[in-house]
């Protein structure tokens, strides 16, 4: 026998199998580990044994026997023997701990436990040293570990090396299938989201075709009592599960308040004040909410930081319709804008990034430009085939799509009532006020007066003159830079079932892109003013002043009796 | 639009009268401004506000951060409907102290 020593490996040979297969069927690898180090210790006849894993930079104690316990003790992963063995991947056998250098005596200095002997086995598997297992303190003979004693810790230190990856390979692959499981049922949760469409005539329909199994676009359409239907349609920050969440949320948000909020800028407050109220984490929605109205003929919508909606009408350029607030989610007290269009036998379209951001080969963004284009080729399809083309032409061969494409049209629609003869425009007052504060007054009774000639309940009346009271001050003061004598013509009329008051003045034209609601903190007295104005009204625009005059501005509100007073 | 000031309980009272718009306000933004330097709590009775503009909510405002400025109660007491709308398009129905009546603002 070519081994000196009378306990050669051979006579381990039962210990490395039992301990190998424990190691290799253990569910609870921990204890398993614990338990097989004590059994080693007592087979090799070492004083204590404890084993360390690297754990990115350091190396841990998991698991010891011995007088002192030192499990969970973490040591840098290139100090002492054991990092020796881990960096090296060589087995260690140290006659005297205290003569190595690089020996770590801190637990000795501690607990007054004695290190002399130390042989310590990397834990290798496939070239990869994931820990060590370190004996102390041969009890018996000349005191110093064996070579024969190496070649079994060794033996061991392996098979535990390799139950280890076993047991990590296997949690991990628990993890993805569990990761998996999520996205399918995050992915089923989306699907019963969105709307299916509805067949031609009806006039709003979209289309969501996720990049990934979980999505962060969705849209919503939503047909309410009173005739109008509601549409969204965003864009979450962020893709995986968080966005999913994010996104069901907000999608019921609009269920829920859309029913009962007229105002697309209040709808998407309200949406905005919940979500902020349960802040997720930096999280934000790019959003589109608005109601088709009855008539099927105008839109109201308010934009929330999302990618600028295409209104395209025959006969007419194409408008691109940018974003006036910031997403929601962000912050609490952000404000919202209405805006209302006439879609004059035209569509408005609502889409994700998705769609204007799918490249050519040459990296050419599709851009509005391309999705008009595109548009204009089906124009002939109803309105849900037309989506089906217009994403498919973002998907053409050539083509590349890095995101989810959703797209949302609106679609003017003939309606009965405009079949009908137009009522004719009813004129109800007209007068001509100096633009001085003292006139105010004035106004808001004549106002008032017309409102109750039209049956206005009274707390719309009120809306109404508080929105007329507060543009005729953005006159005075913003117009005509302070009060003047210079007149301001206030005509009052019925038209198309709405109260409309014209105001004509004679001042210099306006900048309108700087008319802008306030922010909460700001209370510039024009900014509250104009809040108030886009708050009331169902619609409020600058029209082309007749010849001579400087600015006209066209404010209406819906006479509708069943409607009830906005909260 | 008619503006008086008087102490009650310990409070000054300054009741309005009519309606609070731009024609008003210089004259309303002043005496709120002195009302809330006063050393006083300071009650606003608008029972008899029939319209408040912006203008006229402004001025509240800037009282109100005058008076909390000075560590003193700022209220306003019995706003009708109307007006209590105004407020609640401005979202400020939360910021301001609101009693029902005067009576709730300044009885113990």
């Amino acid at each position: 026998m070519k081994d000196a020593h009378p306990h050669g490996l051979a006579e381990h040979l039962d210990l490395i199998a039992a301990m190998s297969l424990s190691f290799a069927t253990s569910l609870d690898l921990d204890t398993s580990l614990r338990h097989g180090l004590e059994r080693i210790a007592d087979a090799l006849d070492a004083e204590a044994a404890s084993l360390f894993l690297v754990e990115k930079s350091d190396m841990v104690c998991h698991a010891c026997a011995g007088p002192v316990d030192i499990t969970g003790l973490r040591i840098p992963a290139a100090s002492g023997i054991v990092g020796r063995t881990v960096t090296g991947r060589m087995t260690q056998s140290v006659l005297d701990a205290r003569n190595d250098p690089d020996f770590h005596g801190g637990v000795d200095n501690k607990t007054g436990f004695i290190t002399r002997s130390i042989l310590c086995a990397p834990m290798v598997v496939r070239d990869e040293a994931l820990g060590a297992i370190e004996l102390i303190n041969k009890k018996s003979g000349t005191g110093l570990f064996e070579a024969s004693e190496a070649r079994v810790l060794e033996a061991l230190a392996a098979a535990a090396a390799l139950a280890l990856l076993n047991a990590r390979m296997a949690q991990a692959l628990v993890e993805q299938e569990r990761l998996k499981r999520e996205m399918e049922l995050a992915a089923q949760i989306q699907q019963g989201l969105l709307p299916p469409n509805r067949p031609p005539p009806f006039p709003v329909a979209g289309l969501g075709r996720p990049f990934r199994e979980v999505a962060g676009d969705f849209y919503d359409i939503l047909p309410l009592q009173d005739g109008r239907i509601g549409f969204c349609l965003g864009d979450v920050s962020g893709k995986g599960m968080d966005a999913a969440l994010l996104m069901a949320k907000t999608a019921s948000l609009f269920r829920a308040l859309a029913k009962d909020e007229r105002d697309p800028a209040l709808l998407m407050a309200r949406i905005n004040a919940e979500l902020c109220e349960t802040a997720s984490q930096g999280k934000f929605v790019t959003l589109v909410v608005g109601f088709l109205d009855p008539s099927g003929q105008r839109v109201a919508f308010a934009n929330a930081g999302h990618e600028p909606p295409l209104l395209i009408r025959p006969n007419q350029p194409t408008l691109s319709l940018p974003a006036p607030s910031m997403p929601v989610g962000i912050l609490q007290e952000a404000l919202f804008e209405t805006e209302d269009v006439t879609l004059d036998g035209g569509a408005l379209y609502v889409f994700t990034d998705g769609l204007t951001e799918s490249t050519a080969e040459d990296g050419a963004m599709l851009g509005a430009e391309g999705v008009t284009a595109l548009i204009e080729t089906g124009k002939n399809k109803p309105l849900a085939e037309r989506l089906e083309a217009l994403a498919d032409g973002a998907m053409a061969p050539g083509r590349a799509v890095h995101d989810d494409l959703t797209l949302l049209a609106v679609e003017g629609v003939k309606s009965l009532s405009a079949e009908k003869d137009i009522e004719p425009v009813l004129h109800l007052a007209r007068i001509d006020v100096p633009a001085r504060p003292d006139r105010l007054k004035m106004v808001r009774r004549v106002v008032t007066e017309a409102a109750t000639l039209c049956a206005l309940p009274e707390n719309r009346s009120a809306d109404l003159v508080l929105a007329v009271d507060e543009a005729m001050q953005n006159v005075i003061r913003h117009a005509y830079g302070g009060p003047t004598d210079k007149p301001v013509n206030v005509e009052i009329s019925k038209e198309d079932g709405h109260l409309v008051v014209r105001l004509t003045d004679y001042a210099p034209p306006v900048d309108q892109s700087r008319i802008r609601p306030r922010e909460l903190d700001d209370l510039r007295p024009g900014g509250l003013g104009t809040h108030f104005i886009q708050s009331v009204l169902d619609g409020h625009q600058f029209e082309e002043p007749p010849p001579g005059a400087g600015n006209r501005l066209k404010l209406s509100l819906r006479i509708d009796p069943s409607r009830n007073a906005t909260p | 639009m008619n503006i008086s000031l008087r102490e009650d309980r310990g409070f000054l009272v300054m009741t309005l009268d009519g309606e609070a718009d731009l024609q008003h306000t210089p004259t309303l933004r002043k005496t709120l401004l002195e009302a809330v330097s006063g050393g006083k709590p300071v009650v606003v009775d608008m029972a008899r506000v029939s319209y408040i503009d912006s203008s006229g909510v402004a001025s509240l405002v800037e009282a109100y951060q005058a008076a909390r400025k000075k560590g003193f109660s700022f209220a306003l007491a019995g706003l009708s409907p109307a007006a209590l709308r105004v407020l609640q398009l401005a979202r400020l129905d939360r910021v301001f102290t609101i009693h029902a009546t005067l009576d709730a603002a300044i009885g113990d």
